[in-house]
């Protein structure tokens, strides 16, 4: 396990990060109304475009790699499409109808469609209407609290959505024939199953083969629910409740978190998922080799008493919130981004045999 | 000030939390038999066997009566308080998860009302059940509604 490259792109959070399809670019929100388009000039990541248009904290940022088209969300209530023009980007509102804040958005796996997860205890699945040229909505209402997270199922009907009242649910939504038939469409929301986890549910994805739900839940737990049988197993862990998750083939995830570093589970035999060790171990600060010695030296150096090297030993210096895949296929992660509190967007190579045989020694 | 702040926002209903409120006979029974074990336990002088008892049984506050509560915090917080400082890693040791998150309940319920149980035993166990049981255990404690 090593990381191939950090990007201290920014010196304030990043709330969310999304790369192009040949990853030359990256979309990213500074912790404010407005998403940077970064593009890579020979390793170095430069400033493109501005996309101001959302007037509060953007939540969520999507970037459909096929149709390098954008998404994003907002506290502001609102949606955006961004389309290339020219040298810039041009945005299409998308009616949502909700009176409270979007929190997470996702391009469905064919980017026909996308689903935005709101405060209003709603999901918003949006999709192309050609006639009014606009995004409709229709929204899925069986939901008690505010959403956290979602995920789509391969399929590109179902959808995985974790909320703040502690439960994960599957529902299938609109189908492509739906859309495509122009028809009106009534309602969207079969609820398939429903889960209950032991706090707010940060993260939730599906396996490659989409068989397996992985969700998140704020107890520290990382729980999986299996298609064929409604089974859960879950695993409850030592470390900080982790935000988000990406399953690197059918067979292993990695977290990310409060721990500010990614943790890798394996599921070693069927059913039965076991932690497998945090993937950065860090350098080991030097060891203080005398402390009066020390001691004096730093009211000399600084006129100060203590120590006041508070870095962390990991390469994030402070929480990870949004992992995603960055080569490979979906069921061959061969590498993968983070980006989080600390402004770091760090790229981690990413091969299995070497990663665990070094989490054994 | 923008429009939506305006809004009254807790006009909505409130959420509702699923919980059965009914204290069922069967456990009045459960709770109470659980406190006379570890009693017994302690009169025995088997201080490993009592907190074994203890937290064998998820104790939920919610599905008892006061007293009954009362009666089963200050049972297992006895229990932890007989307890050597010395012999507390090798009981920690002995439990599941499961079971250190149930016990960790009891250490935080009981060093909230410091002036009736001794803190600084309490502070004791809960140093070494984080050793064994990590954060999590305490962020477990802090979102489970299911409280002690």
């Amino acid at each position: 396990m090593s990381v191939a490259n950090v990007f201290q792109i920014v010196k304030c959070p990043i709330t969310c990060h999304s790369f192009n399809k040949n990853r030359s670019e990256v979309a990213i929100c500074p912790n404010t109304n407005e998403i940077h388009i970064y593009k890579n000039k020979g390793g170095k990541w430069e400033l493109d475009s501005v996309l101001k248009e959302h007037d509060k904290l953007i939540t969520s940022i999507d970037w459909a790699p096929e149709t390098d088209r954008i998404v994003s969300c907002s506290q502001d209530r609102n949606a955006y499409v961004w389309k290339r023009v020219g040298n810039g980007w041009e945005p299409t509102l998308v009616i949502l109808r909700i009176n409270r804040a979007a929190t997470v958005v996702k391009w469905s796996p064919q980017e026909n469609k996308f689903a935005v997860g709101t405060g209003a205890k709603n999901v918003a699945v949006c999709y192309y209407d050609e006639r009014n040229n606009w995004w409709r909505s229709i929204h899925i209402n069986k939901l008690r609290s505010t959403v956290l997270s979602l995920d789509w199922h391969p399929d590109n009907l179902h959808l995985a959505v974790g909320t703040a009242d502690s439960k994960v649910r599957v529902f299938s939504t609109i189908s492509d024939e739906a859309i495509t038939s122009n028809k009106k469409i009534k309602s969207a929301d079969t609820l398939i199953s429903e889960n209950k986890v032991g706090g707010w549910v940060h993260g939730v994805a599906f396996s490659p083969s989409g068989n397996v739900v992985a969700y998140i839940g704020h107890d520290s737990s990382l729980s999986f629910l299996y298609r064929d049988t409604s089974e859960v197993v879950t695993v409850k862990s030592k470390d900080l409740p982790y935000l988000s998750l990406l399953f690197t083939d059918e067979r292993h995830v990695i977290t990310i978190g409060y721990d500010c570093c990614p943790i890798l589970f394996e599921e070693t035999s069927p059913k039965n998922w076991k932690n497998m060790g945090k993937l950065d171990q860090g350098e080991k600060k030097e060891e203080v080799v005398s402390n009066a010695f020390n001691k004096f030296r730093q009211m000399d150096t600084r006129g100060q008493e203590n120590n006041d090297d508070s870095s962390l030993p990991t390469t994030h210096q402070n929480t990870i919130n949004d992992i995603r895949m960055y080569a490979g296929t979906r069921d061959n992660v061969t590498s993968f981004t983070t980006s989080g509190l600390d402004g770091k967007i760090v790229v981690w190579e990413f091969d299995l045999a070497t990663a665990l045989s070094k989490l054994k020694i | 000030m923008s429009a939506n702040r305006k809004l009254n926002v807790d006009i909505d209903e409130d959420f509702e939390e699923e919980v059965e409120a009914d204290v069922g006979v069967d456990n009045l029974a459960k709770y109470n038999s659980l406190c006379d074990d570890v009693k017994s336990n302690i009169l025995k002088g088997d201080l490993s066997s009592a907190i074994k008892r203890a937290v064998s049984e998820a104790f939920i506050s919610k599905k008892a009566p006061q007293d009954i509560r009362e009666r089963c915090i200050s049972t297992v917080i006895e229990a932890m308080c007989a307890v050597k400082t010395l012999e507390i890693p090798t009981i920690v040791k002995q439990l599941t998860n499961d079971e250190l998150d149930i016990l960790m309940k009891f250490v935080y319920v009981g060093m909230a009302s410091p002036e009736v149980y001794n803190s600084s035993i309490l502070i004791t166990w809960h140093e070494k059940i984080v050793n064994v049981a990590g954060l999590g255990c305490i962020v477990r404690v802090l979102t489970d509604r299911n409280t002690v």
